[in-house]
Order: structure tokens, then C-alpha cells, then sequence
């Protein structure tokens, strides 16, 4: 009698479990480390806004005032609900049909896969362990949207009870439920090219048109916005307003999951082949927080075939610098959906910071890191590829730290201009102080040193031996690498952050922010030492 | 885990796992005069969407024979591997297996056919012995256990058999690989360039070791850049690239080494 695929199941997990390394403590010691340098940050910050606001006679030392005032209407919480709504299943889709949905690791594909057992009691642990991330996402999303974003007498007199927020939750659990097995099919049928591509445009255009709204909204046009909230997308707001129809979504998600089941065994070994790969790359790139390289494993099916910035190639006679700057320009150049993401992430906290629910100015503050950061490393992919392929490098005869520096430049202009993009769009959305915009613009060369400080971290080692956690494996020391560039990005924001938080933006806070951009600069390009050198 | 408990480990589990197997899967040799055709390529254009990397491929091999692909690096010999087994669409023509078209998710194409492509993909946590140990029990052979310790032998990983893939030299990772494909049954082999990565030692005796298992009556088409690899275990040879030759062994041979004198 020969095997199950079962039994091969758990004789490789638990060989593999007897052997893993670390365990439990190791990873606490890890997120211990991380969870503390932010703690210290995060005081030290704290403490400089209540001295700052004390000093300058705000009268009490209370966090009440900003430097972001809501001087009119702006967007309400239903548009740019249902606008968030519509952008996270675009990109929940765009992801799924990406990675897989179902998912095995490489060597489960290699060595599993070509044995003469039953296929399903391969492939089903990973299509329903897949399942978790979209239902999760959709509790997280819309519990909060269904409490504080909708008004509940929108459309109906129940809106906002314990039953209509059960309702919204069911709702959007269908909805990822559909999304998951339409993304499955896919799969199965080959066309998740299709369907991310669909998805991308959607994902993009959304938040960019709700910009647009509220920019013409600004100047006194106001376009009614109500749209994305009748796509299915919006029906879990609907629910949460006391709506029950929406709940028949359910249904779909239900069938479309059953279809999507039974089909399991008719996936390809290449196509899961090929979701093993992603998967794996979006894992590395998820623990080292490089969102450049996770938009390029999500997008590596795709491929990109750009010619942009031919005329800029390198000429006879060029400085190896020069020459090294132009390729890199033509590089960032041809990374088109790196700049579509950095422009759509300028408008997001202006968006934030205009709908009246979310416009406290630490949250506000937290979104410019988030946003900031990777719109940087997105502007800075050229480096990361270089840390990942040094021997390009090499190939021109110039010093390492220079090398470094020339990788700064591009990303320093260009978050040059998307601070400033950035802070105009939210003084014009939210309304404020413009003197918010020269502070911005002073941070951006140092978040864009931060990005290349994450560029050239170590990478995560694969090959030796993983810490086990409930969340998979996790290589020795990838999370103490997580901190190498949002540390340096905070500290380049702190000047802004501070003065959102206090209220106002004082003299001194432009030479504090020239001087820190100055030194990540100095700290994000300086050159590692390398282990035993 | 020091060396000594960690293979009794290994042993306990191997065992395990063997006394589940029973009668490993038959491989029915066929009268001489009626022998099936293990694969075939009827004018097959192999390549990439719609564009064909070389010539039109058409073959028919069958048990006891032994087909080696040859060119020059880029010619395609890969992607008409690839295609034969189902890994990428044929671009023009067709290509069977077992007279079926190629498909892993069919039972008997995983029950019978080998593939080792240069697929460098292991579990990080799992001994070279588990390895094997699945992909032997999986194929239902009786003694597991034995048939490990013949394959780790053979290809001269006696030592290494507890050892994690992140230890293994590259050229020891690429031995493990041939391993797995021999160390079940089979009736249709597919290698390509199963020399790369091997001392010229290691060449020979596997070289010799494809011989026997062709008489023996399994199919085996492969790829190949070594001459005297080619020789020692081919029995027809096909030359790939914008035009495709028929050829003898020793035509193919000749023709290798006279594109690269330094080849083999």
C-alpha cells in the first residue's frame, strides 16, 4: 500500500519541525529588539511635541490644536469609505491572482507534486490556509469603517447597531470570499494575467479620481461622488447603514468558492510552480518591508518591457558618475508602475487628512511616514537592485561610498518633488498652515536616504535553518533588518511630524530638518562593513 | 542533534515510512516486437508564446532506446525537453506521452515518468535520506531504506545523507536531484544535461549506469553538451537548432567536439 498525500504531508513537517532552530524565544528576542528601538523613538518624539507645544504658549499642554485645520467640508466618510473599499479589493484581487491564491513553497512543488499520490491532499492545505488572509482582511477593514465611517442614518434607521455591523462584516466576508475563488478560477484557467491587470488599473484610478473630486470640491465644484458605493465593493458600507440585501453576497463568495474547490486538482504543476515563486519573493519582501520588492514580485508575471529613456543612454566620453547616473534615471524611468504607486501614495494623506473622521494629526502623521517611505523605496529600486547585483557596480571604476551616493541622487530629487506634491495636495484638501510645504520638502532628501539605507541592509538568509513560528518560517535575523530604513524615515519626518502634532510650525524647525536629512544622508549612504572584515 | 541520534532518527522515520509500502509500482516489459512508443514529437516547434526557438522536432522513442538532444547553447534543447513534458506549450505541432498529451496531474505520467530539470529547490529543514525517503515512499518501493543507501552510495553522498541541503556542495545538490529520479521506478527517464556539475568520475559511472537501466527497458531522452557522455549512454541523437538533424551517437559525438574542442 503506498502512501497519502497526507501521510507525505506529515512526514515532512515533522522532520522538518524536529530540526528547526531557535523556536519561540528566538523570535520574541527578535521582535523585542524591533518593538523597543520604536518604543524609545516614539517617547522621545512625545516628549518634544508637549515641551514644544508648552514652549510655544499653546496655554496647556493638551494635543487638541494642528497645524491642519478642516476649513471646509471636504470628503465625507461614505465616499472615501466606499473609495477605500473599492481600492482594497482591487488590490486584494491584484494580489491574490499573484501569488497564487493557492499556494505551495518551491520544494513542496518539486517534491511533492511529481509523486503518484492524490493531487487535492497537496494543493488543498494551501488553497484553504490561503482563505485566511482575505477573510481577516475583511473583519480588520470593515470593523472600523462600519463603527466610525458611515453615517447610520444614511440609509436606514439601524445603521450603526451591534446587527448592522454583524451585517457589514458578513457582507465584506462574502465579498473576499468571491474575490478568493474568482482569483482561484483564474488560476486554474490561466487568465490571472487578466484579471490582474483589471484589477491594477482599478486599484490605481480609484484613489487618483477621489482626489480629483476633492481638489475640484476645494475650488467651490463639487462633482457628487457616490458611485463606488453601489459597486459591490460598497455594499458592506450599505449594510452597515441598516441594508440587509447586500448580505446576499454571500451566496456568491459561497458558490464561487465551492466551484473554485472542486476544481482544485485541474491546477497546473507550472502555475503553482509559478505562485511558489511569488509567494516566496513576497515573503522576503514582506520581511524586509521593501515595497519596491514586493510590487516587483507581484508584478515579475507580468514583466515589463518598457524602452522609456533610450536617447539618456550613457555616451563616449561621460564620467563613469555620469554614466552611472543616467542609467539609473533611464532604470527608474522604465519602472513605470513604481511611479504610478509614488504618485497615487502623494495623494493619500492629503485624502486622509480631508475626511473629517480620520484627520487627527497623528494619524495624518503616521500615513506621511507610511506613504513617504514607500513612495522612497519605490524611487529607490535602482539601488536596491544594485545591493542585490554588486558586480554592476564594479564594472566602473568608482569608490564604493560614491557608488552609494550617486544612488541617492534620483530618489532625493524625486522625494524632493513628492514632498512637496504631497504637502501641497493635503494643505489644499484639509486646509493648514504652507508653511508645512518648505518642511516637507526639507525631509525628502533624508527619507530618500532612508530608502537607500534599506536598500543596501543585509538580506534575510533562506538557506540556513528558519526560527519556526505559527506564521511559517522566518530566517535568522530578518527582523532585526526590518528597522534599517524606517528608522532613518522617522527621524527625517520628525520635524513635520512634531509640528503637525504641536500645532505649529516654528523657525527652527527648518534648519532641524535640513540638519537631520543631512545626517541620514550621511547614515543611510555610508558603506556597511561586511560580516568578518 | 549530534550526527549518531539524528541518523537513528532517520532510520526510525525511514522505516516508518517503509512499512507502509508494499509492492512497488510494476514496470511490464513489453514483447520486443510490439514495443510502445514512450514519447513522441510530430513536428513540434517548441518555444516561448508564439514565437519557436529552433527547427521542427519529430521523434519516437521507445523502451530500450535512449534519444539525446544536442546543440549549441540557446538552440532550444532545453525548451523541447520542457515541451515533450508538458512544462511548456508546443508552439506548433504535437508531442505525446504514453500517447497522451503530456500532463503531470495524469497518475500514470507521475507514476512513470522521471524528470530532473535544474530545479535547485529543497526543504530546508529535511536530511538528504528524507529527501529520497519521499519520493521513494511515494512511489511505493518495498524497501525504502535500501533503496536510499543504494542511490546515496552511488552518487557518492554515503556521508552526507544526514546533512540539510544548505551544506551540500553545489555539485552534491545536483547528485541528490539524479538521486530522486532513480531511486523509484520509471518507465520514460527525462534529464537535462545531467553531466553539469559532475566530475569526470561521476560522469562515467552514471553515464554507465543510463546504459544499464536502457537495457534494462526503461526510455531515456536527454540533453546533453559531453561527447563521450553521449556515447556511452545514447542510443540516436538529434541535432537541434534552426534546422533539426537525425544522428548517429557518433555523428552527434563528433559534431559536439568539433564545435568545442574543450567539450567533455
Amino acid at each position: 500500500m503506498a502512501l497519502t498525500s497526507a501521510e507525505v504531508r506529515r512526514y515532512t513537517t515533522r522532520a522538518g519541525l524536529s530540526r528547526t532552530e531557535g523556536g519561540t524565544m528566538a523570535l520574541i528576542s527578535e521582535v523585542y529588539n524591533t518593538v523597543f528601538a520604536a518604543l524609545v523613538l516614539v517617547v522621545m518624539a512625545g516628549a518634544i511635541v508637549i515641551n514644544l507645544r508648552a514652549s510655544m504658549g499653546s496655554g496647556s499642554i493638551s494635543l487638541n490644536g494642528s497645524a491642519l485645520t478642516a476649513s471646509h467640508p471636504g470628503i465625507s466618510a461614505l465616499d472615501a469609505g466606499a473609495t477605500l473599499m473599492l481600492t482594497l479589493a482591487a488590490a486584494l484581487m491584484s494580489v491574490e491572482a499573484s501569488v497564487g491564491p493557492v499556494i505551495m513553497t518551491r520544494p513542496q512543488t518539486v517534491w511533492w507534486l511529481g509523486l503518484p499520490l492524490d493531487r487535492r491532499g497537496f494543493i488543498q492545505p494551501g488553497f484553504l490556509r490561503s482563505m485566511v488572509w482575505p477573510l481577516a482582511g475583511a473583519v480588520l477593514v470593515t470593523v472600523p469603517l462600519a463603527l466610525g465611517a458611515v453615517d447610520p442614518t444614511a440609509f436606514g434607521s439601524s445603521g450603526g447597531s451591534v446587527g448592522s455591523v454583524a451585517a457589514a462584516v458578513g457582507t465584506s466576508i462574502g465579498l473576499a470570499l468571491c474575490i478568493y475563488g474568482v482569483a482561484t478560477l483564474a488560476q486554474i484557467r490561466g487568465k490571472s494575467s487578466l484579471v490582474r491587470s483589471v484589477a491594477g488599473t482599478a486599484m490605481i484610478a480609484a484613489p487618483l479620481l477621489l482626489a480629483a473630486d476633492a481638489l475640484l470640491a476645494a475650488s467651490g465644484t463639487k462633482i457628487p461622488w457616490t458611485w463606488p458605493l453601489y459597486l459591490p465593493t460598497g455594499w458592506p458600507l450599505l449594510a452597515a447603514s441598516g441594508a440587509v440585501w447586500p448580505l446576499l453576497v454571500a451566496l456568491l463568495g459561497i458558490a464561487a468558492l465551492w466551484l473554485a474547490f472542486r476544481q482544485l486538482p485541474a491546477l497546473t504543476t507550472n502555475a503553482l510552480k509559478d505562485s511558489a515563486a511569488t509567494g516566496s519573493h513576497v515573503a522576503g519582501s514582506v520581511l524586509s518591508m521593501d515595497s519596491t520588492e514586493l510590487s516587483r514580485a507581484l508584478s515579475s508575471a507580468d514583466g515589463s518591457h518598457s524602452r522609456a529613456g533610450k536617447s539618456l543612454l550613457p555616451r563616449r566620453g561621460m564620467s563613469p558618475a555620469a554614466a552611472l547616473l543616467r542609467s539609473q534615471l533611464i532604470l527608474i524611468l522604465r519602472n513605470r508602475s513604481g511611479l504610478a504607486r509614488a504618485v497615487v501614495l502623494a495623494t493619500v494623506p492629503g485624502i486622509v487628512a480631508s475626511v473629517q473622521a480620520l484627520s487627527a494629526p497623528g494619524l495624518v502623521a503616521v500615513v506621511i511616514l507610511f506613504c513617504a517611505y514607500f513612495a522612497a523605496s519605490a524611487l529607490a529600486s535602482v539601488a536596491k537592485q544594485s545591493a542585490g547585483n554588486p558586480s554592476l557596480n564594479s564594472l566602473l571604476p568608482l569608490d564604493e561610498k560614491l557608488v552609494h551616493r550617486l544612488h541617492w541622487v534620483w530618489p532625493a530629487a524625486g522625494m524632493t518633488l513628492w514632498m512637496a506634491l504631497m504637502s501641497i495636495l493635503m494643505v489644499i484638501l484639509a486646509g493648514g498652515s504652507w508653511l508645512l510645504v518648505p518642511l516637507a520638502i526639507c525631509a525628502g532628501p533624508g527619507v530618500a536616504a532612508a530608502a537607500i539605507r534599506a536598500a543596501y541592509r543585509p538580506a534575510p538568509d533562506w538557506t540556513m535553518p528558519a526560527i519556526s513560528s505559527a506564521m511559517g518560517p522566518i530566517p535568522t535575523g530578518a527582523i532585526r533588518g526590518l528597522i534599517a530604513g524606517p528608522d532613518a524615515a522617522l527621524i527625517a519626518l520628525l520635524p513635520l511630524g512634531i509640528c503637525m502634532l504641536a500645532g505649529g510650525v516654528p523657525n527652527i524647525a527648518f534648519p532641524l530638518a535640513l540638519i537631520l536629512s543631512t545626517l541620514m544622508y550621511l547614515w543611510g549612504c555610508r558603506v556597511r562593513k561586511r560580516p568578518g572584515a | 542533534m549530534s550526527p549518531q541520534p539524528l541518523r537513528q532518527a532517520t532510520l526510525a522515520i525511514l522505516k516508518l515510512v517503509s512499512s507502509k509500502s508494499s509492492t512497488p509500482a510494476s514496470a511490464a516489459k513489453p514483447a520486443k516486437n510490439a514495443e510502445p512508443i514512450l514519447a513522441a514529437a510530430n513536428k513540434l516547434r517548441a518555444g516561448y508564446g508564439s514565437a519557436a526557438v529552433c527547427g521542427e522536432v519529430s521523434f519516437a522513442l521507445r523502451p530500450r532506446q535512449a534519444l539525446a538532444l544536442i546543440g549549441p547553447n540557446g538552440a532550444g534543447k532545453s525548451t523541447v525537453l520542457k515541451t515533450v513534458v508538458g512544462a511548456l506549450a508546443p508552439v506548433a505541432g504535437t508531442c505525446t506521452v504514453f500517447g497522451a498529451e503530456p500532463d503531470d496531474r495524469s497518475l500514470t505520467f507521475r507514476r512513470d515518468v522521471a524528470v530532473v530539470l535544474d530545479e535547485d529547490a529543497f526543504f530546508p529543514s529535511l536530511t538528504v535520506s528524507e529527501h529520497l525517503a519521499i519520493i521513494a515512499a511515494g512511489h511505493g518501493v518495498e524497501d525504502v531504506a535500501a533503496a536510499i543507501e543504494n542511490e546515496l552510495e552511488f552518487f557518492g553522498l554515503a556521508r552526507e545523507g544526514d546533512s540539510l541541503p544548505h551544506s551540500l556542495s553545489s555539485g552534491q545538490r545536483r547528485r541528490l536531484l539524479l538521486a530522486a529520479a532513480f531511486v523509484r521506478p520509471k518507465k520514460l527517464l527525462v534529464l537535462d544535461e545531467p553531466e553539469q556539475r559532475l566530475d569526470t568520475t561521476m560522469r562515467a559511472q552514471l553515464a554507465d549506469r543510463l546504459s544499464a537501466e536502457v537495457a534494462g527497458g526503461i526510455g531515456l531522452l536527454l540533453v546533453t553538451h559531453d561527447p563521450a557522455f553521449l556515447l556511452a549512454s545514447a542510443t540516436a541523437a538529434l541535432s537541434i537548432s534552426d534546422t533539426v538533424q537525425s544522428l548517429k551517437p557518433a555523428a552527434a559525438a563528433a559534431a559536439i567536439s568539433a564545435a568545442d574542442p574543450m567539450a567533455g
